[in-house]
């Protein structure tokens, strides 16, 4: 439980809210509250990739938004739309791919012909073709291509674009004339890249593993009460067609909240995952804070930087860092540090969960990046009794 | 006289003869029954008549008696005969002394009408007195004065309280001088001083010199009274952007001034801001920008030896404390071919001479016993705590300064962060230090320094930055040099003078978070070596070499940052970073001369060039200037009292700007570019309103050329080029009230434009640090009794900024990468944030004491605590944005002891 004395609320205020050398800004929720439509994370199989080779995205989303009923989630569903590649845009630049896309279009190579697919997975192949690398600027590193695969998740459906910068739009699924386009609390787009070496160096990346979920100490790696990877991701209807599925949905609840007995029963067994409200609201002064973070081995992390350390004689490790979200209350850090390059491990990267003045079963999620491109993400249920 | 005496002889005469006279009137006797009784008829007495003195002769006063100054009686019988002829003198009791010879010879002369019987004359002894007296003398008229008197009272400015025991030299035209000391009532006078003009100059330790020109007439006396003000350091920095007749723009902040700026801290460097042609950092960062250019294009050297950093962490306060400064000079454009390898603006800090005098208890100079010769400074606030002491040296001629400074805001701010339970508990930490040892006499200045400063930082950012996960980890942040420096100037005789500077040292810039370094080891060696000469009256040449030498070593390790204006690659967090390595030897000579003259009566031109090299690029740069000065009205004199000022002034010249490192790097850079070229235009007016105001005039016009930018080349990625140029164009008032016992301040105000084109085909756009308004209004006023109270208004335009891409586009794309948001930028630095205002007050009080004096003062930025706009903040997904505001009300405290 943490508690500050109240001058040092006072100077914390003072020097942290509004720096005397940095100024002081306007308020915004935090990020780590889930509130609308979001994206949690997008993971590939293979960061890095080799020529030929397929490479798989998975989604994990969220929909947030008071919109949603909790009576009928089903009743605001979730289109989400992929499309690439986009291989070795000028500048490396995702925001240059309209002139990429315009060169694959017109050139005479199949295998790099626009991809587009639906639902919360996607494939594309890398294709397998001798110019598909370039040298890089830097003279020490190997040659490499980079792929871009864009995405979009819209609360709506899908539609023509109202930004020539963008390919797809987002609207009411009523909206039948495409007349008026959702904004960033219903329509989420972006991009993920694929980095390709030679299959001679045998460049690989793994995702973050991720063993489990710890609450207040309290270890879990029950699917019941854990999800982690695919485990949680939405449904999305099926369509019949591969790589196109249908309207997706929110992952159901781990249980109902107005079954008294079930939540009871859900508290004795996990008296960890069972917090009371705070009638603060998730305020991280005047709230008690539960350690949550998910459960993670250094062993199986904290890989090498494979590329820097052959080319540059370096020693450094992957960086990684963990983001945190909540479908309710409060969460004391959006980002913590995992994995420092140079320094190491970092054993304090876990967070603290504040919880809101209603019952009621909270989400609580972790992302954990690599700066090579890898990702991997749990879950867990807190209930606030 | 002359009727004295004879009164006194008639009385005399008279004296002996009543008797007779008295009977000869005869009583009637009277019986006892009161009968008259007829008594028998006498026989008829005879009548006498008394000699009478009708030829007086004044008797010689006696010389030896005059001598001593004697007076005396003498009496005498005087012997007359029939014919009133004196015969015979006897002095019955002589008095001695010459008297009685002198009036025998002098009675023997006179001549009387004889004594008679019945009518008939008979010899008679007459008895006769003379008094012998000094005369009274009237003095002469006296001839007309010759001389005149000074003289004056002597006070403290501060509690008009008299300055006892203090020297006071009264310096005659030619020269000469007279010592004097003031009295218990601070009184001090000189006497018999030929008619002319003098200065009476005091010297007083721990306040500001006095040399008060008077005026003496022959016969007056002039009085003055005199006030000491005291000294708010010890010694006085000039700010200015000239050495006279070289460059066109003069710019000139006394000590004063400088020690009490509002919101600067004392802090010289800081003071800088308040003068036109220098924009407003961003966040208080202490940044100069000068005339429309960024702030890698003015350069900061000390005494001609480029430092690579001027302020500590974030602007606090500058790498050279204020009271080692001689003087600052500010050129905010068109400077002489003196400096070059910048294109924007120069400051140049001259390091002081340290204090020799030694001072007695009083604070008046001490010539003889030598007590109190080594000073000491102490003074501590919030932010740092410094020391300098300084004084002679055993070695004749020699004398030292000696400081150091240490941060103490690391000490409070981690402590308060860790408590408050914050990730980051580790405030940075800085010290400075300086050394200096020098030997001066009147024709030779040699200086030993060593001098360095030292920014650190470390820690473990667990909690990266939401927006760019690659800010966080590790971190480590240190920027470090130091120098070793040798001067030297010397008079080689009437007409030539020579300066030369040896500098060498160490830049150390390290900065390191989490996979990404940049670090920066570089030995500077510099040399200058200048020689002028006069040729004859009014033209004077200098000619002089200005080398930097530098071996370096160069790690980078990042991604490559873009430039504005060009597709975001995404956050540092998704882009694999490059990496260069870099060991070598820069070399960077150059050589200038330039001509000082006077083209017809007060108008002084002075044109010069300056050709730089860089082997870096392997490219030669020829720049051309010439700057000249007209004064059309001298300042005022004893013929022209009511004349003032006036200069016109104007300049143009070319400056060259190499490339930066990372510009003509190899891996992140094109090599062979060619330098950033600017040519600078500026005319101007200087007026003296009156005795103590100023108005500065002055518009400037920088066409930019050369300049190098970013375009995209044919293997489909960006490199550097010179296709890019613009413009800058503006005009700077300076409206000053020069410091006076009670008050100074200015009214400064900019009006600027700077574009910039990135190619000949492509649009014009605001340059980043434009700033179209700037105005500065300040001022400090004496209240008496060590009481100062000064504010500072300043209103700025506000800064530039890109903002996202309207709706209905998204305003940013998620970096799945990254895990977290890429924000999709409109036009760069398309939109102007709202204006800013902000006033600081400071108030300052002073106790001098004996052998101390202790100053307190109280230093508060944005008394209104105005939010200023600075930027804007997003949320996350940059969906809301808000404006990100400056410092609040930020009160400083802080107190000083000087000995």
């Amino acid at each position: 439980m943490a508690e500050t004395h109240p001058l040092t609320r006072a100077l914390l205020w003072l020097t942290l809210s509004c720096s005397a050398l940095l100024g002081c800004g306007a308020e915004f929720d935090p990020p780590t509250e889930v509130k609308s439509l979001r994206i949690i994370g997008v993971q590939k199989d293979k960061p890095y990739a080799q020529r030929g080779e397929t490479v798989s995205f998975s989604m994990l989303w969220h929909d947030g938004s008071p919109k949603v009923d909790p009576a009928d989630p089903a009743q605001r569903a979730v289109e989400i739309g992929w499309f690439g590649p986009c291989i070795n845009p000028p500048y490396d630049s995702y925001a240059a791919c309209g002139q990429a896309l315009q060169v694959q279009s017109t050139n005479d190579d199949p295998t790099d012909d626009l991809v587009t697919g639906t639902g919360a997975t996607f494939q594309i192949r890398v294709p397998d073709r001798d110019d598909l690398l370039h040298p890089n600027q830097d003279p020490k590193q190997p040659p490499y291509a980079v792929i871009y695969v864009f995405f979009a998740a819209c609360a709506g459906k899908l539609g023509p674009s109202p930004d020539p910068t963008f390919p797809a739009g987002c609207y009411a699924a009523s909206d039948t004339s495409f007349a008026n386009p959702l904004g960033s609390d219903d329509f989420v787009a972006g991009y993920s890249a694929i980095y390709v070496f030679e299959a001679a160096r045998d460049y690989r990346n793994e995702n973050p593993v991720i063993a489990g979920w710890v609450t207040q100490g309290s270890p879990l790696t029950d699917s019941s009460l854990v999800c982690l990877g695919d485990e949680c991701l939405g449904t999305c209807d099926d369509t019949g067609v591969e790589g196109n599925a249908g309207p997706c949905h929110n992952r159901p609840p781990l249980l109902d909240d107005s079954d008294a007995d079930a939540v009871a029963a859900y508290c004795t067994a996990n008296p960890k995952y069972c917090v009371p409200a705070c009638e603060d609201d998730g305020d991280p002064i005047e709230c008690p804070g539960y350690d949550v973070h998910p459960w993670m081995d250094i062993a199986q992390n904290s890989e090498p930087d494979q590329i820097t350390n052959e080319n540059y004689g370096h020693s450094y490790l992957e960086q990684m860092w963990i983001d945190y979200y909540s479908s309710r209350g409060a969460l004391g850090s959006a980002t913590k540090l995992l994995n420092d390059a140079t320094s190491g491990w970092n054993s304090g990267y876990g967070t603290k969960f504040y919880a809101p003045s209603q019952k009621g079963a909270v989400r609580v999620w972790a992302a954990v990046h690599d700066n090579r491109g890898g990702v991997a993400w749990a879950g867990t249920t807190i209930v606030v009794k | 006289m002359a009727a004295c005496l004879r009164a006194a002889g008639l009385a005399l005469g008279l004296t002996l003869a009543l008797p007779a006279l008295a009977q000869s009137q005869g009583a009637t006797p009277h019986g006892s029954s009161g009968a008259i009784i007829k008594e028998e008829e006498p026989a008829a007495k005879p009548v006498l008549k008394e000699p009478v003195l009708t030829g007086f002769v004044e008797p010689e006063y006696p010389k030896e008696a005059l001598a001593q100054g004697l007076e005396a009686k003498v009496v005498l019988k005087l012997t007359i005969d029939r014919e009133g002829n004196v015969t015979n003198v006897e002095i019955p009791s002589p008095v001695g002394h010459g008297f009685d010879e002198a009036i025998r010879d002098a009675a023997l002369k006179f001549k009387f009408t004889p004594a008679t019987r019945d009518g008939k004359p008979f010899v008679v002894k007459w008895r006769f007195e003379y008094e012998f007296k000094l005369k009274t003398v009237e003095a002469p008229p006296p001839p007309p004065p010759t001389t005149g008197i000074l003289s004056g009272r002597l006070r403290f400015a501060e509690t008009d309280a008299p300055v006892v025991g203090s020297e006071v030299v009264v310096v005659a035209a030619n020269g000469k001088e007279q010592k004097l000391v003031t009295d218990a009532e601070g009184v001090w006078r000189a006497e018999n001083l030929p008619p002319g003009t003098y200065h009476v100059r005091i010297a007083l330790q721990g306040f500001e010199p006095v040399d008060s020109p008077e005026q003496v007439g022959a016969g007056e006396e002039t009085q003055v009274t005199l006030r000491l003000n005291v000294l708010s350091t010890e010694l006085e920095v000039v700010v200015h952007g000239e050495r006279p007749a070289r460059e066109v723009t003069r710019r000139t902040v006394e000590r004063r001034e400088i020690n009490r700026i509002p919101g600067t801290g004392g802090d010289a460097l800081r003071s800088l801001q308040s003068l036109p042609g220098v924009a407003r950092a961003p966040g208080g960062s202490g940044l100069l920008i000068v005339r429309g250019s960024a702030p890698q294009d003015t350069a900061t050297f000390v005494d001609g030896s480029e430092i690579p950093l001027t302020y500590h962490f974030l602007g606090l306060t500058s790498v050279v404390p204020t009271d080692l400064l001689d003087q600052i000079d500010f050129y905010p454009g068109n400077f002489g071919v003196r400096y070059g390898r910048v294109s924007g603006g120069v400051v140049d800090i001259a390091l002081r001479t340290p204090e020799t005098r030694c001072f007695k208890d009083d604070g008046s100079v001490d010539t003889t016993s030598k007590k109190r010769c080594v000073h000491a400074l102490m003074q501590a606030d919030f932010i740092d705590a410094r020391l300098m002491m300084q004084g002679p040296l055993p070695m004749k001629d020699w004398s030292f300064v000696a400081g150091a400074r240490k941060s103490v805001i690391d000490g409070w701010l981690g402590p308060v962060l860790e408590a408050g339970g914050s990730t980051v508990t580790t405030a940075p930490v800085y010290y400075d230090y300086q050394f200096i040892a020098e030997h001066k006499t009147a024709r030779e200045r040699t200086a030993l320094r060593f001098y360095g400063s030292d920014d650190r930082a470390k820690l473990i950012i667990n909690d990266p930055f939401v927006q760019d996960p690659a800010l966080g980890g590790s971190l480590r942040f240190g920027t470090a040099f130091y120098r070793a420096q040798v001067l030297f100037e010397r008079e080689l005789n009437s007409r030539a003078t020579m300066q030369a500077n040896l500098s060498a040292g160490k830049d150390s810039i390290d900065f390191n978070i989490g996979n990404f370094r940049f670090d920066i080891e570089v030995i500077p060696i510099s040399a200058r070596y200048e020689i002028g000469y006069k040729i004859v009256p009014g033209v004077k040449v200098n000619a002089g070499l200005d080398f930097q030498m530098a071996p370096f070593d160069v790690q980078v390790r990042a991604p490559d940052p873009p430039r504005p204006g060009e597709p975001d690659p995404g956050p540092y967090a998704s882009r694999p970073p490059r990496e260069v390595h870099n060991t070598g030897f820069g070399f960077r000579p150059a050589w200038y001369a330039d001509l000082e003259f006077d083209a017809i009566e007060r108008l002084h031109v002075v044109p010069g060039v300056r050709v730089d090299y860089a082997r870096d690029t392997g490219h030669g740069d020829v720049a051309p200037r010439v700057n000249a000065r007209y004064e059309i009205f001298k300042p005022a004199d004893a013929e022209h009292p009511n004349r003032r000022k006036t200069v016109l002034k104007g300049g143009a010249g070319v400056y060259y700007q190499p490339p930066q490192f990372q510009e003509t790097d190899e891996v992140f850079g094109t090599p062979s570019l060619y330098s950033n070229k600017a040519v600078h235009y500026a005319v101007g007016v200087e007026q003296a309103l009156t005795k103590q105001v100023d108005l500065s005039v002055e518009g400037f016009y920088k066409y930019l050329t050369q300049q190098i930018a970013r375009g995209a080349n044919a293997q489909g990625t960006y490199s550097y080029n010179n296709d890019g140029s613009g413009y800058v164009i503006g005009a700077e008032t300076l409206l000053k009230y020069k410091p006076d016992e009670h008050f100074f301040g200015w009214l400064a105000y900019t009006l600027s434009r700077s574009i910039r084109r990135d190619g000949p085909a492509l649009p014009e756009y605001l340059f980043q640090f434009d700033q179209t308004h700037n105005l500065t209004v300040l001022g400090s006023y004496r209240l008496g009794r060590g009481w100062e109270f000064g504010a500072r208004f300043t209103l700025v335009s506000g800064p530039l900024d890109t903002p996202v891409v309207p709706p209905p586009a998204l305003p940013a794309l998620y970096a799945a990468d990254a895990g977290t948001y890429a924000k999709r930028a409109d036009k760069a630095f398309s939109r102007r944030l709202p204006l800013r205002h902000q006033l600081d007050l400071r108030v300052d009080k002073t106790w001098q004491l004996k052998k101390a004096r202790i100053s307190v003062y109280l230093d508060v930025q944005n008394a209104y605590n105005h939010p200023s706009v600075e930027g804007f903040i997003y949320n996350y997904n940059y969906s809301k944005a808000g404006y990100q505001t400056g410092v609040p009300i930020i009160p400083s405290l802080g107190f000083r002891v000087e000995m």
